[in-house]
Order: structure tokens, then sequence, then C-alpha cells
């Protein structure tokens, strides 16, 4: 009785915002549009213990925030050019921030930490369990990538590439977005499809 | 192909089985099990009385086109596709409801359909699914296997809004899509509920079949 009527108040709240937001959602995502403001966080724990801002990185030219987990292998399959990325990008005013919003055992912030050493990420990795942050940016999946341009606004969202196979890729979605931004230019493409696991969000 | 030997063994109860429209259901779905070549396809089950033997789980691999054949050959029926993976914690977690929604409403039109996005081994199959599907006791769904595996392929040309699976869509009698079920909006998070709800509906439409 108490679950229908929390699930029916659910859906009348959900309605209403869908249809408040619907006009302004992108094609894959129904939070966030290109162009639109990203959401700003502030004191997001990372696996160095430490707490981060967007606002850490404002010096950046270009912000690309990946949100991503430990237990999905889609994820893992992107580990490598995550790191590979920031090799190639971080002398150039690019920043490269992970965050992790799952909650389940393997996706903590302990397995995170383990993660990162086993694989030497090269870059911050935070956790955010009210997972604020990916409801904020419509983060739907794991792996699920944005590019901040310099004013901060979306200039790119969806998939890092299109193939988990690193051998199949075509097309380098984020590599592209953010060559063009430094060149000051616009992303040739804007939008993708994300793909990967679901990111589990914690029912309201 | 444990698949093709037991449902040969079903055809030595061939003919005579009261019950022709379940006789059609059957033929159908053994007609969707890949791999079991010259078998023919309009076998009724075993008798279900005396011999219940549980006819295996297959996995056909099928891209976008076959899989919208495999809908045709379902008019008729309300169908319900699960798009799910053995490494998708929230599908797998899931998919008991899918199985139990095919026996459920089985009398009432609908079929259960899964489409695995594990990658395909070499031969096309994925142990790991079948396994799964075994244990879960998924015989009564036509279980596919997306030819693109877990790769972004998968999710463009069965069109997964969110990018995630699990992911379900409702077809009605007449092979329309009358729904998607996904977890595409971080404040309305995937319910099987709604599904079940939905498929409810679907099935109290024109009861045709």
């Amino acid at each position: 009785m108490k679950r229908s009527s929390k699930l029916a108040a659910l859906l009348a709240i959900s309605g209403l915002l869908s249809f408040a937001t619907v006009a302004l959602a992108g094609k894959y995502n129904k939070k966030l549009n290109i162009g639109d403001p990203a959401p700003t966080f502030r004191g997001l724990v990372g696996i160095d213990d430490k707490t981060h801002s967007l606002d850490d990185y404002r010096d950046a030219k270009v912000v690309v925030i990946c949100f991503t987990c430990n237990h999905c292998p889609v994820a893992v399959a992107y580990e490598d050019r995550f790191i590979q990325f920031v090799k190639d990008y971080k002398d150039k005013g690019v920043a490269f921030v992970a965050i992790n919003v799952n909650t389940i055992r393997a996706d903590r912030l302990d397995k995170m930490k383990e993660r990162a050493e086993k694989k030497g990420f090269n870059f911050d990795y935070l956790y955010d369990p009210s997972q604020k942050i990916g409801r904020a940016y419509g983060a739907t999946v794991t792996p699920h990538l944005f590019v901040l341009d310099g004013q901060r606004r979306i200039a790119y969202m969806g998939a890092f590439d299109d193939s988990k196979n690193p051998n199949r890729v075509k097309h380098h979605y984020v590599k592209d977005a953010v060559d063009a931004l430094l060149a000051g230019q616009t992303p040739p493409v804007t939008e993708t499809r994300q793909f990967g696991c679901s990111i589990k969000y914690e029912g309201r | 192909m444990k698949g093709c030997r037991l449902s040969g063994a079903t055809s030595s109860h061939a003919h005579g089985a009261g019950h022709p429209r379940l006789a059609v259901v059957w033929g159908l779905m053994v007609g969707l099990l890949a791999g079991c070549p010259g078998r023919p396809v309009s076998q009724p089950p075993a008798g279900e009385a005396d011999q219940p033997v549980r006819p295996a789980v297959t996995l056909r691999l099928v891209d976008r086109a076959e899989y919208e054949s495999i809908l045709k050959e379902l008019r008729g029926k309300v169908v319900l596709v699960d798009f799910w993976a053995t490494w998708c914690i929230p599908c797998v977690q899931a998919f008991p409801h899918t199985v139990e929604w095919a026996e459920k409403y089985a009398d009432q039109g609908l079929v259960c359909v899964s489409v695995s996005f594990d990658d395909p081994d070499e031969r096309g199959g994925n142990a790991q699914a079948l396994a799964f599907l075994e244990r879960q006791g998924a015989e009564k769904l036509v279980n596919l296997l997306s030819r693109f595996g877990a790769d972004a392929q998968s999710f463009e040309a069965f069109e997964i809004s969110g990018g995630g699976i699990p992911h379900y869509k409702l077809y009605d009698r007449r092979g329309e899509l009358i729904g998607s079920f996904g977890n595409d909006d971080p404040d309305h998070p995937l319910n099987p509920e709604e599904i079940e709800a939905a498929i409810v509906e679907a099935l109290k439409g024109s009861a045709g079949a």
C-alpha cells in the first residue's frame, strides 16, 4: 500500500520533471543539452582522500568528465584509453576527471582506490555516493563522457569513441571534440549514444 | 547441440496433441531456435502429463533485421523483449521477472524474448549466457544473442535509449512498439511493476491471436 502510493507520487513527480525538462534535454540525455552550463560539484572525495570541486580545474581550457565505475566490463575496456588520453592531453591544458556514483560494494571508494592503484590511473577519480552529480548530468551508464568548453558549457556528451574494442574504433568522439575546442572550433559531433552498464540510482 | 537432440525427442509424441493453439506456438518457438537444420517446425511438445521433459534452452545469434523477422513471426502475440547481459548486474537481478511473466501470461498471449548483449564467441554462441538462461529456466522464452555483443553497435541497432541495459521493449499483437522501459532517466529508475502493468494493459487489447 505504502509502496504503491510512494510509486504514484514518484511517477507524478517524475512526470512533472520530465515535462519541465523535455524541451531542454539532448537526444540521449534527459537532463542536459549541448550548450547548457555544466553542473558544478563541490566537496567530492577522491581516491586521494582529498575533496575536489569543478572549480579546482578552473585553469584548464577543456575539462572532460567521465562517469565510470569499477565493476562494469565496458568501463574497464576503456581504462587504458583514458590513461592514454590523459598522457596525450594533460600538457595541452585538458583536465580529465573520473567520477563514480555507483554505490554497490564493488564500486565503493575502497574498491576505487584498489582499481586505480592496480591500473595506475593518472587522473582524479572521485566518489559521489549521494549520486547528485550523476543525476545533474543525466549520466545513465558507465562510461558516459562530457566535454566542457572554456566557459564550462557542455560541448560534447556521449561515448568516448565508437567501439568497446580498441582495434575497431573508427570515430574518436571525445578526442575530436577536445581537438576542436583547443583549436577554437565547435566539435564535429556533439552528441552520441553512450553505452555501457546502467548506473544504479537509488529510488526516491 | 542439446537443443536439436531434445526437440528431436519431442517429435516422437508429435501428432494428434489436443492443443492446436499450443502446437502452433510451440512450432513457432521451435522454428525460431537456430541450429537444428531440417527439423520440422510444426511439432507439438512432448505429452506434458506423462513426460515433463524440460526442453533445452538455445541461443540464436541475431542482428536487427533478424530480430525484426522473428518479431514478425510472433504477430498476434504481445511480445516483451528483455535486453540483458551476464555482465550486467541489474539485468541478472531483474531477469526472473521476465521468466515469471512468460509463464504467468502465456495463456493470455504473451511471448517473452531475451536479447543478450554478451560478446558472441567464434561460433556465434555464448556459454555464460546460455548457462544463465538454463539456470533461470528460460526455455519458454525466445532467446537471442546480439551479433555485436557488448559493443556500441548493439545499443545503436536496438535503439537502447539511455545506452544502458536492462532495457525492455513491449510490442502489441500487431507488432507495434508500444513501450520502452530503461534507465535513461536518473529520476525515473526502471520499475518492474510498471512493465508488468503495461503487459497486462497490452494483453487486454484485441484478444486476436
